[in-house]
């Protein structure tokens, strides 16, 4: 299958969201002028991309993308530049910098149910704090943003790009809790002297 | 803070790596080569310290692996802030070692208090994390448990791990007392 279209990295990350949720041996090349293809093999979680030294920029757009079924005699990809969940994050933090994932539903609780490999993605101490908060219940993302103290389109963003990877879900069934104080804002909180002694 | 794990997974190397004075490590010479190939093992108690300020110090305990030293894991966890358990990718069976680990250590988890760390993931990288999450959530469905892969020889990366471990700690006390807050 084909995309002649000129793409967003938007476009791209809906086309990858519907690829994994098939659950199909499947492989997706995103395609950028000035830039070495992508190639996601999405059922072995990896990537190979000979341009990224591991924070490489993802090339603007309009991308091509192109998408076929694997075959038994397919071999897996050769070089594996990394894991896939690393790539996603870097186009789910491109593709929903300033708007909310189409998928996504206003007003709805989300509970974590895996964090991002922080050792393979580039996560500022706002998107760990809220990670945190998002794994620990299902919780609303105005509240969560309120407590960290952010802008709520840094908790939109990261919310979307963690529905991007499966690693959040939405539980309209949770209970509303109110969050009360600042996150790790007291004077005693470990969390602020980590911080403040890591430079975090 | 303790770091477990079992003998190879790179305890002695994360406190070392982390510590901010010479690491004080109890070694004897390893009796056991088909477990682990290494000469030594820590057999009793690594410790290392980071200061947070001049008045606190944080405190690391990395205790020893076999399971003949479960006790002091009991004894140790009482008053931890927190554990980082710590496996090799390349043993047998990491998976289901870590959950087999994890069931001395249910208070800490229940507090929000534990992250996994998978290490030497550069020489075998299955299982995938997103494996070990998969038998995490299985087992403990109502806990997000994080597991990042890590080079124990990496401070950088060790001090991700920590902050994110914290930072789960207190996310958790913020939720049970909103928790509390709605019950009233």
């Amino acid at each position: 299958m084909n995309d002649a279209q000129a793409l967003t990295w938007g476009d791209v990350a809906d086309r990858l969201r519907s690829l994994r949720k098939l659950g199909l041996p499947m492989a997706m090349r995103i395609e950028a002028r000035d830039a070495q293809p992508i190639t996601i093999h999405v059922a072995a979680d990896a990537y190979h991309w000979a341009d990224d030294a591991g924070n490489t920029p993802l090339p603007e757009g309009p991308l091509q993308v192109r998408v076929r079924t694997l075959g038994l005699a397919d071999r897996p990809l050769e070089v594996r530049t990394g894991t896939l969940g690393a790539l996603l994050w870097r186009i789910g933090m491109v593709a929903f910098a300033h708007s909310a994932a189409p998928w996504m539903v206003p007003g709805e609780r989300y509970r974590m149910v895996a964090w991002p490999n922080l050792t393979e993605v580039d996560a500022t101490t706002e998107q760990v704090q809220l990670c945190a908060l998002f794994g620990s219940a299902a919780l609303d993302l105005d509240d969560v943003a309120g407590a960290v103290g952010v802008d709520r389109q840094v908790a939109v963003t990261l919310v979307s790009t963690l529905s991007l990877t499966g690693s959040i879900e939405p539980d309209p069934t949770a209970p509303v809790r109110k969050l009360k104080g600042g996150f790790g804002s007291g004077p005693r909180s470990l969390f602020r002297m980590i911080r403040e002694r890591f430079g975090a | 803070m303790l770091i477990a794990g079992p003998m190879g997974s790179g305890k002695t190397t994360a406190v070392q790596s982390l510590s901010e004075i010479p690491v004080v490590s109890t070694e004897a010479h390893n009796n056991d080569r088909a477990q682990a190939d290494k000469l030594t093992t820590t057999v009793a108690l690594d410790y290392g310290e980071i200061t947070l300020s001049p008045e606190h110090k944080l405190r690391m305990y990395g205790v020893p692996g076999q399971r003949r030293f479960s006790f002091m894991w009991k004894i140790l966890q009482e008053r931890a802030e927190g554990l980082l358990l710590l496996v090799h990718n390349d043993a047998p069976d990491p998976v289901p070692t870590v959950l087999e680990y994890l069931e001395d250590f249910q208070d800490l988890i229940q507090r929000g208090a534990v992250a996994i760390g998978v290490t030497r993931m550069e020489l075998l990288p299955r299982p995938t994390i997103p494996m070990y999450v998969e038998a995490l959530r299985a087992a403990y469905p109502n806990i997000t448990i994080p597991v990042f892969s890590v080079d124990a020889r990496e401070a950088g990366q060790l001090q991700k791990v920590l902050v994110a471990l914290v930072a789960a700690v207190e996310a958790t006390a913020m939720v049970g007392a909103a928790n509390e807050g709605a019950r009233r």
